[in-house]
């Protein structure tokens, strides 16, 4: 190769050279731009995602108002009938303690007499005027009426305040329920605490069959899932009218466990299973139910992000399947 | 108006009914009581019952319409509604449509309860005496008519 083509090639090289140097400067201020745009981009997203979350937040939250809505409005007509009889006894009490303090002060001027009066001829007089008054009197008020009746009064708003208690604490177990312990929980042994809890309510008329599986820790709020099986228990209980079985069984499946409580119960009419975990429907009359027992069942279902689903047949029983996740929902 | 006053109430509720039987227990009429629709068809069909009290809400039967099926036997009957929920569309039917006269909410107070209660009796037995006030006039008149039509025959 002469001189001349070296320096000719050399050249040419050069050109290259710097051709590709700027070609790499563009690319690299294109780069920068990029990453730049990319930047802006991702904030954009971030900030997308952050009110995201937050409209979700206040959707959750509207949507736990319109419950609450619900409830307060429930509520009200589950309260309002107690109080009304409540009051009203209370009315009546006090009318009917009027009376007997009437019969009372006059028995207490019949003895006051009886020690100041020193003519017995006299205390003879008066005294039999003041039992013939003392006796019209009683007459007049059937205390014999009254004294029953103040018995059955007060046995009867002692029921209503008994059932006032059982509606508020009802309801303060259903707010409570996103605010609780969660902990690493054995489910069969928990289920064996409920059982022995409700042990004298199902003991006389239903034979109870444990079919418990190897189950791992789930992560629940223990507290709130034994109140779960205790309602499930309860109800399985209160559909078997005379003698009958409850067969509790447990499984581990994939990344869920499945508890099922079956009764052999009067089972629930088609009509009505779609409504069964509405709150404040109950068949049960007022003084055992208050119809918040199965929603709540299923609000502390959901918010561990498990299912609960129903089977039924009238005249044969009623299966309630709860599927939990293992890992449970950290709150 | 010297028939005796009956007053029936109806409410699913035996706790309620107990304490209505109570508060009332001094008033000048008597308390019936029924806990279902069936029971307050019966009762109404035995006695002469002027006043009905009802429950707003019950397993088997809305109050109002419990109200409509009782004003269509007994139409001269005035009801009046017993509720443990006030809400203003109710209230507006149970007046403007079922002609509820009075509307009172649980929990009560015995002495409002004992005032409505009393009225409602007053203005059955002045509806009922303006029937027989109209009727003894209706009457007169033919009378008066018959009399005038002989007195124009004698003249």
């Amino acid at each position: 190769m002469s001189e001349k083509d070296l320096i000719a090639e050399n050249k040419a090289l050069m050109n290259a050279l710097s051709r590709e140097r700027k070609a790499r400067k563009l690319a690299e201020s294109l780069l920068e731009e990029r990453a730049v745009e990319l930047f802006l981009a991702n904030r954009e997203l971030e900030k997308t995602i952050k009110t995201l979350k937050s409209s979700n937040l206040q959707l959750l939250q509207s949507e736990k108002m319109a419950s609450v809505g619900q409830l307060a409005a429930g509520v009200a007509h589950e309260i309002n009938n107690p109080v009304g009889f409540i009051s009203s006894n209370l009315g009546t009490l006090r009318d009917y303690i009027e009376d007997v303090r009437q019969v009372i002060d006059a028995q207490k001027f019949s003895i006051k007499m009886g020690i100041e009066c020193t003519d017995a001829k006299r205390y003879v007089e008066i005294n039999a005027k003041v039992i013939a008054d003392l006796n019209a009197l009683i007459d007049k008020i059937d205390i014999d009426f009254l004294m029953v009746d103040i018995n059955d009064l007060l046995d009867e708003s002692i029921d209503g305040v008994n059932r006032i208690r059982r509606i508020v604490a009802d309801l303060l177990d259903f707010s409570r329920i996103n605010s609780a312990d969660y902990k690493n929980t054995d489910i069969n042994a928990l289920l064996d605490k409920t059982l022995s809890m409700a042990w004298n309510e199902l003991k006389y008329k239903t034979e109870v069959n444990r079919d418990f599986g190897e189950l791992p820790a789930v992560y629940c709020n223990d507290g709130k899932m034994a109140q779960v099986f205790l309602n499930l228990l309860l109800n399985a209980s209160h559909a078997i009218e005379e003698r009958g079985s409850i067969t509790i069984t447990t499984r581990h499946i994939g990344d869920d466990i499945s508890i099922m409580i079956a009764d052999s119960g009067e089972g629930i009419p088609k009509n009505i299973i779609s409504n069964i975990f509405d709150p404040f429907f109950t068949t049960k009359n007022v003084r055992e139910g208050t119809g918040l027992g199965l929603h709540i069942v299923r609000s502390v279902i959901e918010a561990h992000q498990g299912t609960i689903s129903v089977d039924s047949q009238v005249g044969q029983g009623t299966s309630f399947i709860i599927l939990l996740p293992v890992t449970g929902l950290d709150p | 108006m010297s028939t005796q006053h009956n007053l029936l109430c109806v409410d699913d509720e035996s706790g309620i009914l107990k304490s209505l039987i109570r508060a009332l227990r001094n008033e000048h009429f008597n308390v019936l009581t029924a806990s279902n629709s069936g029971e307050a068809l019966q009762l109404l069909s035995e006695n002469a019952v002027q006043v009905v009290l009802v429950d707003q809400h019950m397993p088997d039967i809305d109050g109002l319409n419990l109200i409509k099926k009782i004003k269509a036997q007994y139409p001269t009957i005035v009801p009046v509604i017993l509720s443990g929920l006030v809400d203003m569309e109710y209230v507006l039917a149970a007046i403007n449509r079922v002609d509820v006269q009075r509307f009172l909410a649980k929990p009560w107070h015995d002495e409002e309860l004992k005032t409505v209660l009393r009225q409602c009796f007053i203005y059955y037995d002045l509806a009922q005496s303006n029937v027989a006030l109209n009727d003894l006039v209706s009457q007169q008149k033919k009378q008066l008519e018959n009399l005038t039509a002989l007195l124009k025959g004698q003249g």
